[in-house]
């Protein structure tokens, strides 16, 4: 799957869910600034598709994730981390985003 | 010589007219040799056969009589020298002696209660323990997934699961623990298939190693007994074992010493006409394969060579810058000249030699006296044999040699006078030495 494959089944999966979800979205924690490939700012919510094609894996270093895991357990934002390598098939991407997406809804994160 | 000038054209249909000629004189050797390699498997077993007659006549028994006459008769010192009746026994005790250590080993003594299939202890409890084996063995298969080892190793289905609920994994895990779960409708829980999971492994561990030592103690159990039903097998037939090792080393010293025997079978004729067979036999092979080697290999090996020659040649004349190429008389017609009856000069010299030689059977009309030559003998002195080394040779020796038919009739008689009187203190000395 490709970098714009994965954010394109992404970013449907999350605007059917009544986000309004913007590209390549910035977020500063401390130092640290990283691009997030899709995020509704007034929901604080979005998703991050790593991939080496994108060079993904040079920016969202462990400490980067480790960062920003706690911002989320804080919960200050909610970002689905989704790493290529361990996607098991296409479909099941969708699947795991309607999924976090249905959870946030039981937490009242969303409408 | 003619002062005629030769053209490329020409030059193509001499080649191609030699071409065919040298072809058809390749095939009628190569045909030949199919025909000698024949004949020669033939001899060859003839001359096996004979040898191995000749010592079963020399040394019938394994007796102490028996190996003072062929002693007598070889002069083969071994047979005096390593005392072949006190090695066979001495070989006979020791086998004897290992026969009953291995049926005082439990091993061997209690066999068939230890390995009889299907009854046998050991064979019993590896059949069990294999049987539980594949069991557990099915549900750990059963439980294979791609995701399986990961799911294991963090922890799934536990609290030590700490992948977050914002990650990729945890749904791809989430996703496969259903799925491994739904094969075991035993098991409530992915947890509860965990812990079961890596308990079967552990036992299959611990079955694995059990197995492994049954089955090693099986097949020691079994190369004993194999080594037993070995050792009682040669100690069966330890006589005729014996016999023929020393049968078979006679064979080889008669073949590589035939006149220090020939010396002493003069009051032997079966023993003395099958030396002569098995030397005039050796004769007829070497004599077979040098014809061949020099009226088939080495003229097969020539044409072949200008058959490549004249390939090259016609692949180089057949280019435009070469059409002109003239060629002059004398070295145009020696070159084209007529080579069938050359050619097939070798193989009707092998034909004829090699005919004449396998007919020959009259093995008992040899002698083994210095001036005796085979090749004489199998022609009767009508093939020149200058190709063959030892008769080139013999004839060098031997300036004013004339092959005479009968002349060894009398040289047999005198020899074997001469034979009887060496037997007399030969039997002598044999006598002081016993």
């Amino acid at each position: 799957m490709t970098e714009n494959e994965g954010r394109a089944i992404l970013h449907g999966r999350f605007e059917a869910a009544g986000l309004r979800i913007l590209d390549d979205q910035p977020l500063t924690m401390g130092d640290v600034k990283v691009l997030l490939d899709g995020f509704d700012p007034s929901a604080r919510v979005g998703y991050e598709f790593i991939t080496a094609e994108a060079g993904d894996y040079g920016e969202f270093t462990p400490s980067v994730i480790d960062e920003l895991e706690a911002r989320i357990l804080r919960g200050e934002l909610f970002v689905l981390l989704v790493d290529e390598r361990e996607i098991p098939d296409v479909p099941s991407l969708g699947a795991a985003a309607d999924e976090f997406l249905g959870r946030l809804r039981s937490m009242g994160k969303l409408p | 010589m003619s002062a005629k000038i030769y053209t490329v054209e020409d030059f193509m249909k001499a080649a191609a007219s030699q071409v065919g000629v040298l072809q058809a004189a390749a095939a009628d050797f190569e045909l030949h040799r199919g025909e000698h390699e024949t004949r020669m498997a033939d001899l060859r077993r003839q001359f096996d056969e004979t040898v191995t007659g000749m010592a079963r006549l020399l040394l019938p028994v394994l007796s102490p009589e028996a190996i003072r006459r062929a002693a007598k008769l070889s002069a083969y010192a071994p047979l005096l020298t390593s005392d072949p009746m006190s090695t066979m026994q001495s070989e006979a005790k020791r086998l004897e002696a290992d026969i009953a250590r291995m049926e005082a080993d439990p091993r061997y003594r209690d066999r068939l209660a230890l390995r009889a299939p299907g009854v046998g202890k050991l064979a019993r409890d590896l059949q069990e323990l294999e049987e539980y084996r594949s069991s557990i063995s099915n549900v750990i298969q059963r439980a294979d997934h791609p995701r399986l080892e990961r799911l294991l190793a963090a922890g799934y289905g536990t609290d030590q699961y700490k992948v977050g609920w914002w990650r990729m994994s945890y749904y791809a895990d989430w996703k496969a623990g259903d799925e491994i779960t739904e094969r075991f409708p035993d098991w409530k829980s992915f947890g509860e298939l965990r812990t079961e999971l890596l308990k079967m492994r552990d036992d299959l561990g611990v079955y694995d190693q059990r197995i492994g030592e049954l089955r090693s103690e099986i097949e020691a159990g079994e190369k004993l007994e194999k080594d037993h039903d070995a050792a009682a097998l040669r100690l069966t037939n330890l006589a005729s074992i014996h016999l023929a090792e020393w049968q078979g080393r006679l064979a080889r010293y008669v073949v590589e010493s035939p006149e220090v025997v020939a010396d002493r079978l003069s009051g032997e004729p079966d023993l003395e006409a099958l030396l002569k067979t098995v030397v005039g036999l050796g004769k007829k092979i070497d004599y077979l394969g040098q014809l061949a080697t020099t009226q088939l290999d080495e003229p097969l090996e020539q044409v072949r060579a200008l058959l490549e020659k004249l390939e090259r040649d016609r692949r180089k004349f057949t280019r435009p810058k070469n059409a002109g190429q003239l060629f002059p008389a004398d070295i145009f017609e020696r070159r084209f000249r007529d080579r069938s009856e050359h050619l097939g000069k070798h193989s009707r010299r092998y034909d004829a030699a090699s005919r004449t030689i396998s007919a020959f059977t009259d093995y008992r009309q040899a002698s083994f006296a210095e001036d005796f030559l085979w090749w004489d003998l199998m022609t009767d002195g009508r093939i020149d044999g200058d190709f063959i080394a030892e008769v080139e040779e013999f004839r060098r020796a031997h300036p004013d040699y004339v092959w005479r038919p009968e002349q060894f009739d009398d040289d047999r008689a005198a020899a074997a006078a001469a034979a009887a009187d060496r037997e007399d203190s030969a039997s002598d000395r044999m006598t002081d030495a016993s």
